[in-house]
């Protein structure tokens, strides 16, 4: 599904990765953990191709393509989803609409035609009962006045609209209550496949408990200083970061 | 060319662009919804003007949308004669290439319990030029004024260029008024948000900047006029 090999990237002048090597199959389930400023968020940026921030060094293949090639929309299209730490507001474009681009420009990039507006509304229902996200949510402008919970939901309502094959859930979790921490677990649970992968970005046990990684990374000052299994977030849970730190 | 509204008449007018000089009296109780709609067919260039005169309770209603590129200029001069009267003037303009779109406002509040509501936003691309310029004069026996003047604007290019003056001069002491412009680029975060979730970028500018100028059509009554100007539906 995708390699990093040797990833260097940085903002501003400022290297934040230094030296990146991840690989993750088809169907696996990783869950990326460290300290508050490590470069997880800068890492989901960089594989989604956010322009603010600069690869200086290494490679990226996703299913045998050169990612750092790829405008964001393909890299989107080819199948990459990232489910952001802070979902941004779009005033005046309304969920609909936005859900509707994104499906047909997905589709258009594979050639397929355009949704019918019956297809398109028989989705976004079926959708949207998953994630038991409210249909006034839907009739809205893009993440505007919805609360951190929804925020998040809609994201991963985003998610099961889109299939990907490769979603990174940066802190999804943050901001849920108890009960939405299930219905998106839940979600995220039942769009899995034999060939979709996921990279679970959280500071928490409650998450990983429900999802159950097979591999749990541990990124500290843009490195990837510890990989293990779940031993190692319950161990983040009861001790913190100092051991890493330490170690380093 | 003069056009005279009869007492609580309620008049609909569609500019055709062949007067480059017009003249509108409103009497008591008129109301007028001044449709400007520019498209491919009616482009006049040259600079073009409307003076309106309202009498007592009358309502002067203009709705300007030239959203598909094009140069034009009007000046836009109203005069308050009668108590109560009110006016709402709407523009959104769209330029690209090397278009200047140009609009002169003027609103002259001489008697009391008036109002005027002014909402312009321009988009600008490649080396377009825009102008906006609207002066509020509210005169000393002109108590009670109630007056809002807004111009947004933003830029997509660095070549384009948007000049605005909003001004305000009062000489009444007892008035509710405010005016206002703003110049800003497209949100870099939204745009790369709408990317991430397979939105090609050309599409995603495209949506964002029509919902920057969905607040001025929301505020045009007849939808019918201008919708042929969009390429997404209302
Ligand atoms: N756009 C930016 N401009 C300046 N500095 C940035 C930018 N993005 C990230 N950084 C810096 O890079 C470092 C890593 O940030 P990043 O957001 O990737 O951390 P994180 O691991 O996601 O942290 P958290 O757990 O708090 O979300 C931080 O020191 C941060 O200040
Ligand atoms: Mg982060």
């Amino acid at each position: 599904m995708l390699e990093i090999k040797n990833l260097h990237a940085s903002v501003d002048g400022k290297e934040i990765l230094r030296g990146i090597d991840l690989r993750i199959g088809d169907g696996e389930m990783h869950a990326l953990m460290g300290p508050n400023g490590s470069g997880k968020s800068t890492l989901s940026a960089v594989l989604t191709g956010n322009p603010m921030y600069e690869v200086t060094e290494g490679s990226i293949t996703f299913n045998g393509k050169d990612l750092l090639s790829m405008k964001p929309e393909d890299r989107a299209h080819e199948g990459l989803f990232l489910s952001f730490q802070y979902p941004v507001e779009i005033p005046g474009v309304s969920m609909t609409n936005f859900m509707r681009a994104a499906l047909n420009g997905k589709r258009r990039y594979h050639g397929e035609k355009d949704l019918t507006a019956a297809e398109f509304i028989r989705l976004m229902k079926e959708k949207r009962t998953l994630l038991q996200l409210d249909n006034k949510l839907a009739n809205r402008s893009v993440n505007e006045g919805f609360s951190g919970g929804e925020k998040k939901r809609n994201e991963i309502f985003q998610m099961a609209m889109l299939e990907p094959k490769l979603s990174i859930l940066d802190e999804t979790d943050s901001g849920l209550d108890v009960d939405a921490m299930k219905i998106v677990a839940d979600g995220v649970n039942s769009l899995k496949r034999a060939d979709t992968s996921c990279i679970i970005i959280t500071h928490y046990q409650r998450l990983l408990e429900y999802l159950q990684p097979e591999i749990v990374h541990i990124l500290y000052k843009g490195r990837i200083v510890c990989t293990g299994g779940m031993e190692l977030s319950r161990r983040i849970e009861a001790e913190g970061f100092d051991w890493v730190r330490n170690a380093d | 060319m003069q056009i005279e509204i009869r007492k609580n008449d309620h008049k609909i007018i569609v500019d055709d662009f062949s007067a480059s000089e017009m003249r509108m009296c409103l009497e008591e109780g008129a109301t007028v919804d001044f449709y400007n709609i520019i498209d491919s067919d009616n482009m006049n260039t040259a600079p073009r003007s409307l003076s309106v005169v309202q009498h007592k309770q009358s309502t002067f209603r203009f709705h300007s949308v030239n959203i598909k590129g094009g140069s034009s200029s009007l000046s836009l001069s109203i005069r308050h004669e009668g108590d109560g009267a009110a006016c709402v003037l709407n523009g959104c303009v769209v330029a690209g290439e090397r278009d200047r779109v140009e609009h002169n406002i003027h609103i002259d509040h001489q008697a009391q319990y008036c109002s005027s509501s002014v909402l312009y936003k321009y988009v600008l691309s490649d080396e377009a030029v825009g102008v906006f310029s609207g002066r509020v004069l509210v005169r000393k026996g002109a108590q009670h004024t109630i007056s809002d003047e807004t111009n947004n604007n933003l830029c997509t290019s660095r070549a384009c260029r948007m000049f605005t003056k909003p001004e305000l001069e009062i000489y009444a002491d007892d008035v509710k008024c405010s005016h206002g412009s703003t110049v800003g680029w497209l949100n870099e975060q939204a745009l790369f948000y709408m990317q991430q979730r397979g939105i090609p970028l050309a599409d995603a500018k495209r949506m964002l900047q029509r919902a920057f100028i969905s607040e001025v059509l929301n505020r045009i009554p007849d939808k019918s006029r201008y919708a042929h100007l969009l390429s997404e539906p209302v």
